[in-house]
């Protein structure tokens, strides 16, 4: 059945993915289609999808960060005689059962794009007479929750397209988000924070991709402050951490200011293990694979935070050999690191995903990309393992963003896998060195602009050279 | 640092071809309570190797477990809880808070420090 789904209006890249992992995880089987109202664009907030039943629509729209309801189409229209005849032509068995005596309703306006006064609202839930409704009035705790949604041509703006004509929906909600979740788990009331610490909404949205849900393990390789094993737990995996730096891990800030306390915060039941380790020399023993169900993680991309594994600098270049702590000086001796590539980094994330995931089971993960003026086709890494499902950039600068890659292990980890895909790692170094700068992406962002262009157009007028599109900003 | 985890980890130095199971060095064991989950146990259960675990719950003071691995539908049905709850305390209720792990072929000491281990080789190791 097709459902009106309504989602806020931010982070557009992330919605629709997270609402088909979210539909996978509830037990769709079917594929995900999805279709716009006429005369909307991509970017609107309003979406036809194709679910099987009313109770997956009402568990993704429950769990979702992004979808705001999921409802039944009652009508359209572009005016109110058309929203008339539409609802009248929906058939009164799927309309009778809601209506009925003994239920309580409530009818919410709802417009986007401009504010209705108090009477216009009560004008056009009025003109809604027609409809049969033969129950009593609850506006706080209703049974049956009615939206009438109307939404206005607009002209184009700041990038956006136009739209052409106004729209208005009428529908029985069957599923609404949980509005205290966000609240509930920001960043700023957290009591162990990391420079690069996830935020709360981003971190629950990977955990969705992730398909997080109780029973399951969730592993988090650079775990850091734990910010995103926090949004797995709270869905109810059991979680796992690791990092090189034993700092973060073991004593954060104090004994109630470190990583254990973040879940305490929340009365969540703490990761299962946190570990210090070099995903590069990763300590698993040889026959131990397929056994996380999801992998989630924000690599260090070596902008704000750069990568390590070990090996001194120099050992690393290979002007020094490997050399050997004397024993006396072994049991504090603190093993240098040196500097650890973010294609690299992701080499071994892959691996590791590879081996150690289950069939089915989903990476998720962060990766950034400069924002390419010419718009040409971004490459990401790959592996023979995977089947990439879902990429939703984040705008972080005019200079570059972050996307977020779910992919799904569809292919058993072996030892001719492991060379193809370290065939496909070195193809994939080579054609990022130009770039990526074996890694040090930093540099690319941090440089000041010495495009000429822009320093043209200033004198001209104060026309921007590009439309600045905000879309994926918000 | 949990059972759990201890099953998980093997001794990688560069050359070393028996670094699993490692050895428990206990200075300090605690028992901290965790939720009973019987579909994660279960799901546990056929990645753990049985023997090993059996072992490093002797080694900090719990002997509970029986010898010989149980049958997987043992564990799959939901009839005896008695064992998945057995398994539940020896995976994820005994702490290993301060202590080392050591590796059985060379001997080598990972220091485990506020229950975490500290995994990382040195420079010639790896």
């Amino acid at each position: 059945m097709w459902f009106l789904c309504v989602f806020y209006h931010r982070l557009l890249d992330f919605r629709k993915p997270e609402v088909e992992a979210l539909a996978e995880l509830f037990g769709e089987d079917e594929s995900i289609q999805w279709r716009l109202p006429e005369h909307h664009h991509n970017d609107t907030p309003f979406h036809f999808v194709h679910l099987s039943s009313e109770e997956i629509a009402q568990n993704i729209a429950k769990r979702s960060i992004l979808v705001k309801g999921m409802y039944e189409l009652w009508g359209e229209g572009t005016c109110y005689e058309e929203l008339k005849d539409s609802i009248q032509s929906f058939p009164d068995s799927r309309k009778l059962p809601f209506l009925t005596s003994d239920s309580t309703f409530r009818i919410s306006v709802e417009t986007f794009g401009k504010a209705l006064t108090f009477d216009e609202q009560k004008e056009r839930i009025h003109s809604l007479t027609y409809i049969p409704f033969e129950g009593k009035v609850n506006l706080k705790n209703p049974d049956h929750n009615f939206f009438l949604m109307e939404m206005d041509e607009s002209e184009e703006s700041n990038g956006l397209p136009p739209i052409v004509q106004r729209r208005i929906f009428f529908g029985r909600e069957v599923g609404f988000a949980d509005r205290k979740l966000l609240p509930t788990f920001q960043l700023k009331s957290r009591t162990y924070l990391g420079p690069t610490a996830m935020d709360a909404e981003m971190a629950f949205l990977m955990a969705n991709q992730a398909k997080a849900s109780s029973g399951k393990l969730v592993y988090d390789p650079f775990v850091g402050t734990g910010s995103i094993l926090v949004s797995a737990a709270r869905f109810g995996a059991m979680t796992m951490g690791a990092d090189i730096d034993i700092r973060v891990v073991r004593d954060g800030r104090g004994p109630d200011c470190n990583v254990w306390s973040n879940f305490k915060q929340y009365g969540l039941p703490a990761p299962v293990a946190l570990l210090r380790m070099d995903n590069n020399v990763p300590p698993w023993r040889s026959g131990l694979k397929e056994i996380f169900d999801a992998i989630i993680c924000d690599p260090p991309y070596g902008v704000r935070a750069g990568g390590r594994k070990s090996g001194g600098r120099k050992i690393l270049r290979g002007t020094v050999d490997p050399y050997t702590v004397p024993e006396d000086k072994r049991t504090g001796h603190i093993p240098s690191t040196g500097a650890y590539s973010l294609v690299e980094c992701v080499h071994d994330l892959l691996h590791l995903a590879a081996r150690m995931l289950v069939m089915k089971g989903r990476l998720v993960f962060f990766f950034p990309v400069l924002r390419d003026e010419s718009g040409s086709e971004v490459k990401f890494p790959e592996h023979p393992c995977f089947k990439l499902v879902a990429v939703s950039e984040q705008i972080l600068s005019s200079r570059y963003s972050r996307v977020l890659l779910t992919m799904v292990k569809v292919e058993p980890y072996s030892e001719e896998i492991e060379e193809a895909a370290r065939l496909m790692h070195l193809e994939f170094r080579e054609n990022h060195l130009k770039w990526l700068e074996e890694g040090n992406i930093h540099s690319s962002v941090f440089k000041p602009s010495t495009d000429s262009s822009q320093i043209q157009t200033e004198s001209k007028t104060f026309k921007d050279p590009k439309p600045k599109y905000r879309g994926k900003y918000v | 640092m949990r059972l759990m985890t201890h099953n998980m980890l093997s001794c990688n130095i560069k050359g070393v071809t028996n670094g699993f199971p490692l050895k428990i060095e206990a200075e300090k064991v605690i028992e901290k309570e965790v939720d009973f989950n019987p579909d994660f146990l279960r799901h546990m259960f056929a990645k753990i190797e049985w023997k090993d675990l059996v072992e490093a719950a002797r080694s900090l003071g719990y002997a509970e477990l029986p010898e010989d691995s149980p049958d997987a539908t043992v564990i799959e049905s939901a009839a005896d809880e008695s064992l998945l709850k057995k398994l539940h305390h020896a995976l994820l209720e005994l702490h290993l808070e301060e202590g080392a792990l050591v590796c059985p072929e060379t001997g080598r000491k990972f220091p485990v420090n506020k229950g975490i281990p500290n995994m990382l080789l040195h420079e010639d190791e790896a």
